[in-house]
């Protein structure tokens, strides 16, 4: 019992104190780019709190939500398919190596081109590349599903839909949370990317506004937000897997608690 | 009982990524000559194809490559050099684990993009600023992988080998880690990926010299068929650098399941 | 023979004086004395920096014993902080950004002209261009409607923002959208932009496609608009001032060069992009004096004030290095 209270203590004071060496080191900085910790605070409170939640915030989640969401579906159905029949997947394999190579500013030119300078066109750069995480993972978890698992519903006759859904994805759910966490802070990323063009707000597109205008603390607050942000949507990721794993982490228990 | 079945090189196997492939590259073809997309920004995938072959035998092109290559063997190493062993620790002490959470998962969404002007500040715009962002961004996907796999070895083994004796490093070395090598190597192939999109886009954007900085040069120039091209050729590049890793990969895991042919059914 | 040895202290005499004449030349001379210096300068792969490689081709920057290294960026967003830092020593950049800079009291000065527009619409470079069959015909129609800009909040919406207000519009109700210089016409043909603000030598593609010109803005804002400079860091310049000195003399003999000499700049515009050479061919050029153009300078410094990128005008004074 202590040692939860000793754990969650340190989760939250070590942050807490490396941000105190920050501030203490910063303190009487002169050089441009790295202003003192205090300015970037003062900075973050006038800017996102509350000013330009409604304005940047929103529509830069909403736009990593969809993107996000869409990678997960499509990945999680598509690896199902890949990982299930070895044909398809050898088949598609060249090509999913392929096009996850693509550096993410290369597919602005040819996503504008397709969708425009709007919300489609950033949606589809956030969820092109959060795609191959899940999707690598999702294969790799329903083609290593433990033979014996594999042949003990063989012996039950137990075939199609219901395979897939009570053996293997279950076998296979540990491994797509790994891939989707990954693609968490891959979306973010992309979120930034994508709104590197043609874009009239969002947080990327506030950090990349300041940087071009050498509004430095104001950069800086930007980066600071992604990072909390970040921070939040992981907490909330680990709270739905928690869930949505309970009989896997019961079996496993692992060192997480 | 099953039979072993012998799994020969038939033709139609080996024939199968091909067809993967070319099917999907008609698809664009078709769309492109269609002028479904406009082909004066999006050319046919031949025209690409054969701008790629122009430029491969010129010298500037490998030496694109060649610099590419470097600032990601450099970035990977860092990353792995930092992931894996951080994550082992890490993963296996939970107070540490506790502790390190906040700064991880503070740390890790900061777009390297974000972190651009600063690494140019600080390292230049050549090959260290490239490197520092490709190791920045690798380093968190092989540290989580490193610490999904540590934590989700079977207890029922750490147990045991806890019951017959075996103290902590050992414990270690011959049930946590042959448990999530698997894990861990899914980490490298995934880092190995994602350092080298990050070079190229740090050599796009900084212009550090190499591919991206290729890509660049022909984007501004309105150039469209060879920054498909090179575009073409990134991809290749992640192809081949995947291709390597899935062989090693098979190579080191023989013995896991995820690896064995399935028994005959 | 008393006065011979008489003679000889002041033989002596006259010998060490004469050698120290001899050996006196090091104090400010000739610039063949002076020492031989290596500038990265950071650069854009764009037409507008074809002086600097002209001067290079052409000895100018030799004859002042200065060896160019030219590093090529992206865009003026990552040549500032390395002209800041150190890495590079001098930059090329647009001077709506150095206003932008020097009003944060970022330590630049602007030390060489970069390029010019036209000193009239005939010389014209850039344009705001609409699609084949828009309905847009004149500046006054853009309100309401969406224009592409290259860097928003920049030298663009200046000269637009402005040729509206000239034309009796309101800048206000324009929606910009940045869009890259290479991906606008695409976007614009497309339909996702009504307009677009683009120069060389999207410029001369779009026309090439079809699209229409509807306002010169560089040529508007004011003949021979100053559109982008050469930069260094304060400290560079306080440490440095001769170098600084020689560069200005060899890039102003490179401006005037680049001026005359319209095939050769073609061809060696080719040699840093990849711009394909019909293309090259058959655009317009910029324009480049080696005169800075100064009211230029102080007209976008107000015009970025009214607009609202800056807060106060940065002092022209600290900005730009005078002789």
């Amino acid at each position: 019992m202590s040692r939860r209270v000793l754990g969650t203590a340190l989760e939250l004071l070590v942050p807490l104190a490396l941000l105190g060496v920050w501030a203490a080191w910063s303190a009487g900085s002169e050089t441009y780019y790295f202003p003192p910790l205090t300015d970037i605070l003062e900075t973050f409170a006038d800017t996102w709190l509350f000013e330009r939640v409604g304005s940047d915030v929103v529509p830069s989640l909403v736009r990593l939500g969809l993107g996000y969401g869409i990678a997960c579906a499509v990945a999680v159905a598509l690896g199902l398919a890949l990982g299930l029949s070895r044909p398809l997947r050898r088949a598609l394999d060249p090509v999913v190596q392929f096009l996850r190579s693509v550096p993410p500013p290369a597919l602005l030119p040819f996503g504008i081109l397709v969708l425009g300078v709007g919300t489609s066109m950033k949606v589809f750069i956030i969820a092109f590349v959060c795609l191959w995480p899940v999707l690598l993972n999702t294969v790799d978890g329903v083609a290593g599903v433990d033979p014996t698992q594999r042949e003990t519903a063989d012996s039950f006759r137990i075939g199609g839909r219901d395979r897939v859904l009570h053996v293997v994805l279950p076998a296979a759910a540990p491994q797509i949370f790994a891939g989707m966490r990954t693609s968490l802070s891959l979306a973010l990323i992309l979120m930034v990317i994508s709104e590197m063009v043609a874009s009239t707000n969002g947080i990327g597109y506030f950090v990349l506004q300041s940087q071009r205008s050498f509004a430095i603390p104001e950069m800086w607050s930007g980066i600071l937000l992604l990072g909390i942000l970040g921070y939040l949507l992981n907490v909330l990721f680990t709270i739905v897997e928690r869930r949505v794993l309970r009989w896997h982490r019961g079996a496993r228990a692992s060192a997480l608690g | 009982m099953t039979t072993l079945a012998v799994r020969r090189r038939t033709l139609p196997d080996a024939a199968l990524p091909w067809l993967g492939l070319f099917g999907v590259a008609a698809v664009f073809e078709l769309l492109s000559r269609a002028e479904l997309i406009n082909s004066r920004f999006f050319p046919p995938i031949s025209a690409m194809v054969g701008r790629l072959a122009e430029e491969a035998v010129t010298g500037s092109f490998w030496s694109a490559v060649g610099n590419t290559l470097q600032g990601w063997a450099l970035g990977l190493g860092i990353a792995g050099a930092i992931a894996v062993p951080a994550g082992i620790v890490i993963g296996s002490t939970p107070l540490l684990y506790r502790a390190s959470r906040g700064v991880i998962e503070f740390l890790r969404p900061i777009p390297s993009v974000a972190l651009i002007p600063l690494a140019v500040l600080v390292y230049g715009s050549g090959l260290e600023s490239k490197v520092f962002l490709a190791a920045f961004a690798a380093t968190w996907p092989l540290l989580m992988q490193t610490l999904y796999g540590v934590q989700d070895v079977d207890p029922v083994a750490t147990d045991t080998a806890r019951s017959f004796g075996f103290p902590r490093g050992q414990r270690l070395l011959r049930v946590t880690l042959p448990s999530a090598i698997p894990y861990i190597a899914t980490g490298v192939r995934i880092s190995a990926a994602v350092a080298l999109i990050l070079v190229v886009t740090a050599e796009l954007v900084i212009g550090a010299p190499g591919l991206g900085r290729e890509i660049n040069l022909a984007r501004q120039g309105g150039n469209v068929e060879l920054m498909y091209a090179l575009i073409l050729a990134t991809g290749l590049l992640g192809m081949a650098v995947n291709a390597l890793f899935t062989w090693t990969e098979r190579r080191v895991l023989h013995w896991h399941p995820s690896q064995r042919t399935a028994v005959a059914r | 023979m008393r006065s011979l040895r008489a003679l000889i202290p002041l033989l002596l005499v006259l010998a060490v004086g004469c050698g120290d004449d001899g050996g006196g030349d090091d104090g400010g001379g000739a610039g063949g004395a002076a020492e031989p210096q290596t500038l990265k300068v950071g650069v854009i792969p764009i037409a507008d920096v074809a002086p600097l490689y002209l001067g290079m081709e052409q000895g100018f920057f030799e004859q002042e014993g200065l060896t160019i290294e030219p590093q090529l960026a992206e865009g003026g967003a990552a040549i500032v902080p390395s002209v800041v830092s150190g890495d590079y020593q001098i930059g090329f950049s647009n001077t709506t950004s150095l206003i932008i800079a020097g009003s944060k009291k970022l330590p630049v000065q602007i030390i060489s002209q970069g390029v010019l527009a036209g000193e009239t619409t005939e010389e014209a470079w850039d344009g705001v261009i609409v699609p084949k069959g828009s309905d847009i015909r004149e500046l006054g129609d853009l309100e309401g409607r969406t224009v592409a800009v290259n860097t928003l909040n920049n030298v663009s919406q200046v000269v637009v923002n402005t040729a509206l207000k000239e034309a009796g519009a309101d800048y206000t109700k324009v929606k910009y959208v940045e869009v890259p210089f290479p991906d606008m016409n695409a976007a614009l043909e497309s339909g996702r932009v009504d307009a677009a603000f683009q120069v060389e030598p999207g410029y001369s593609g779009g026309l090439a496609a079809g699209s229409e010109n509807i306002s010169n803005a560089y040529e508007e804002m004011a003949p021979n608009y100053t559109v982008a400079t050469y930069f260094a860091s304060k400290q560079y310049i306080a440490e440095n001032g001769d170098v600084v000195e020689r560069f200005r003399r060899a890039m102003q003999q490179s401006l005037d060069y680049a001026a005359q000499h319209d095939e050769e700049v073609r061809a060696i515009v080719g040699t840093y992009t990849e711009i394909p050479q019909e293309v090259l061919d058959k655009m317009n050029l910029p324009v480049w004096k080696s005169d800075l153009n100064e009211p230029t300078i102080e007209q976008t410094s107000a015009a970025a004030k009214e607009y609202g990128f800056i807060e106060e005008e940065p002092s022209l004074d600290e900005l730009i290095l005078r002789d």
